[in-house]
């Protein structure tokens, strides 16, 4: 069942397309990944999903309710967790959750067991009388999430909810993430970090230029470039002959000869491994290193636009 | 009205732990008004800076209200106004502007008419280049009008003159009369360098608050937690009004606590008029706070909103006389048309013990001011709180 959906939306800013005729449906209890480069649509798109900005054309449900129609009701059941992390020196930990509680309607012991609960879960309750100037990072970037998660949203939205930080609050967010998804939220997640899309998400969505050129499960959007696993031998005493006779093999779809070493690209490489370091035996070719090189979003990304994924 | 609650119990919270509101918005202005208060007080002395005689042109335009235009020189007016007559406006206007007379006053046609029939008559009052003269000449003159309408009414509900007289007398002694018949302050009470000050600081003061809340839009609005309380099931509509009631409560405690302070440890004296004291710096708080959403809606970055906004209190402070008092002429003129003129005059009128008419006059002009500005605010509240 979908929880969000996005219709033919469209939104430009003076002349330039932000985000161009872009339908997009998220099911209710996934991780969904936005996956794209800086300028892409992603913040964009998300901010119009929150009812922070209008589409100029197009049709956004959230819970099967329009945002444009009931932009406060669409608002009460999304957490939105911003890229930049948006607190206030003057007040503590608890006094965040509390303020951005009562926004969204707790009052008294709801309240009070929803603060407890939301300190809980992003491992802030020794510091709830703290105020952030004297957080980690990592810390700010938690309260940063507990504050969007204390009303116990529906869809949770997380834009680039890891940058700056150190590996551990990184692995911290990301299992919270999944404990989330556990206890029944969806999650739409955007990050230009594709390892922790792919770590992740159940279900990834790669917007570039403001529309939607990849959408499905990791390994449905992998197939698309498995073609393109790659196979990089260093080699002693590299022959002509041997190069041709590997191009000829039924599995490779191109040979790079660069010097000494060789870039074989080729469909399933383990299976081939073998015949590979048969024939270069045979050519009395010496392999001083080996490594398999297998195709991820960062990929696709490439062969799908041309650019990297962090230009 | 829970979430505008929720609103201003947050804006309070940080405006009282920023620590700058402390030093800017109270110990500020109490150094300020001592210290400006006694160096400056010798320009202030009252046996310095006695004010002669005013010299008023007068033009009597009906001449059934000679009469009431002669009430101007009796023997307690002479000590104030020396009354020169004059056959037309434009040339008394000619000495007003040469500088040969200190105000002007022209008692228009049908004036006595409108005063016998109870309704309420006006002189035209034209002030000269001499604020201090302005404000003595406006203090009598005002007086002197409200006498005359209050007399009028007495004679029309009581038929009889000498009975409306008594009865005025009556009233005038009369311990808590409504009605203040006595000569309008011309007892030589004069305001000291610490009254003048503790006026022009509470307002430049009272203005810092409103900047403080457009700084505090300007914070939410670059620190991004605009845009977090965006994301909550807020409108727009409610943030302005969280914004404007906690900062704007935060400028009334302001003024309250300088005027409380200032009157317990300086022995200052604001006069006894308190609803007119309150609704006064009602109208400065709601002006400031107003002019600070207005220039947060049309400046972009927190360094644009301050220049602009600092720059306008101290033009204003400036050209209302809240550096130096008399600064003569054109700028004198142009002071006119400051929120601070009309606010501190306001306060020293207040002080001053001024006749109701121009303590009316004052808050009618500052209370339209404030109207005006607060509308304005309203048509773009909502650009001064957009997160994008």
């Amino acid at each position: 069942m979908g929880l969000v959906r996005l219709r033919q939306v469209v939104k430009r800013y003076g002349t330039k397309l932000s985000v161009d005729h872009l339908t997009l449906t998220i099911e209710q209890g996934e991780i969904f990944g936005l996956l794209g480069p800086n300028g892409a649509g992603k913040s964009t798109t998300i901010k119009m999903i929150c009812g922070l900005l209008n589409s100029d054309e197009g049709e956004i449900e959230v819970d099967g309710e329009p945002v444009r129609r009931h932009p406060l009701s669409v608002k009460s059941k999304i957490g939105l967790v911003p890229q930049e992390i948006a607190l206030y020196d003057q007040l503590t930990a608890a006094e965040h959750l509390r303020f951005f509680g009562k926004l969204y309607g707790l009052r008294g012991s709801r309240l009070r067991e929803r603060i407890d609960e939301a300190l809980e879960f992003t491992g802030l309750t020794g510091h709830r009388n703290e105020r952030p100037g004297s957080f980690s990072g990592g810390m700010k970037r938690r309260l940063n999430i507990a504050c969007a998660i204390v009303h116990q949203p529906k869809l949770i939205i997380m834009d680039e909810p890891t940058v700056g930080i150190d590996p551990h609050s990184r692995n911290h967010i990301l299992e919270s993430v999944r404990e989330l998804n556990r206890r029944g939220a969806t999650i739409i997640y955007t990050s230009h970090y594709m390892e922790e899309v792919e770590a992740i998400s159940t279900r990834v969505g790669i917007i570039d230029h403001g529309r939607l050129i990849a959408l499905g499960t990791i390994r449905e959007l992998l197939t698309q470039v498995e073609e393109q696993e790659k196979l990089v031998i260093e080699t002693e005493g590299l022959t002509d002959d041997a190069v041709e006779e590997i191009g000829r093999h039924a599995s490779v779809r191109r040979v790079k000869r660069r010097d000494g070493v060789l870039d074989v690209y080729l469909r399933h490489a383990q299976s081939y491994l073998q015949d590979m370091l048969y024939i270069l035996a045979k050519h009395e070719v010496r392999i001083a290193s080996l490594r398999n090189e297998t195709p991820n979003l960062e990929t696709l990304f490439l062969t799908l636009t041309g650019r990297n994924l962090r230009d | 009205m829970r979430t505008i609650g929720t609103l201003i119990h947050h804006e309070l919270r940080r405006m009282i732990r920023a620590k700058e509101t402390f030093w800017l918005l109270l110990f500020l202005p109490l150094l300020l008004i001592f210290i400006l208060g006694n160096a400056l007080a010798g320009f202030f002395d009252y046996e310095d800076r006695r004010v002669d005689p005013i010299e008023v042109g007068l033009v009597v335009l009906d001449e059934a209200s000679a009469e009431f235009a002669g009430l101007l020189r009796t023997e307690e007016m002479a000590r104030w106004l020396d009354v020169r007559d004059f056959d037309d406006r434009e040339r008394m206007l000619d000495a007003l502007r040469n500088r040969e007379i200190g105000y002007g006053v022209v008692v228009p046609e049908h004036f006595a008419e409108r005063a016998t029939s109870g309704e309420e008559a006006r002189w035209e009052l034209y002030p000269g280049h001499n604020a201090d003269a302005n404000l003595v000449a406006e203090s009598a003159i005002g007086g002197l009008l409200d006498r005359i309408n209050f007399v009028q009414s007495a004679v029309i509900a009581l038929g009889d003159p000498r009975a409306a007289e008594a009865a005025v007398r009556t009233a005038s002694a009369a311990d808590g009369s409504r009605v203040n018949v006595m000569p309008p302050d011309m007892s030589g009470r004069d305001y000291s360098a610490l009254q003048y000050y503790a006026a022009q600081m509470l307002v430049m003061f009272l203005l810092y608050a409103g900047m403080a809340a457009g700084l505090s839009i300007i914070e939410d609005r670059e620190m991004r937690t605009l845009e977090r309380i965006h994301a909550a099931p807020v409108r727009p509509v409610h943030i302005l009004a969280g914004k404007f009631a906690g900062d704007g409560l935060i400028a009334f405690a302001q003024a309250l606590l300088i005027i409380v302070f200032t009157f317990a440890f300086y022995g200052l004296d604001w006069g006894s008029r308190y609803i007119h004291l309150l609704a006064v710096c009602l109208f400065i708080v709601i002006s400031a706070v107003s002019l600070a959403v207005i220039v947060a809606a049309l400046a972009p970055k927190g360094r644009t909103f301050q220049t602009v906004f600092m720059t306008l209190i101290m033009t204003m402070t400036f050209l209302s006389g809240g550096f130096t008092p008399e600064l003569g002429g054109f700028l004198d003129r142009l002071g006119e048309f400051t929120l601070s003129y009309w606010a501190s005059q306001s306060f020293i009128h207040l002080m001053l013990g001024s006749a109701d008419s121009i303590v009316r006059e004052h808050l009618t002009v500052l209370g339209l001011t404030a109207a005006g500005l607060f509308l304005i605010s309203a048509l773009l509240g909502r650009k001064a709180v957009s997160h994008e």
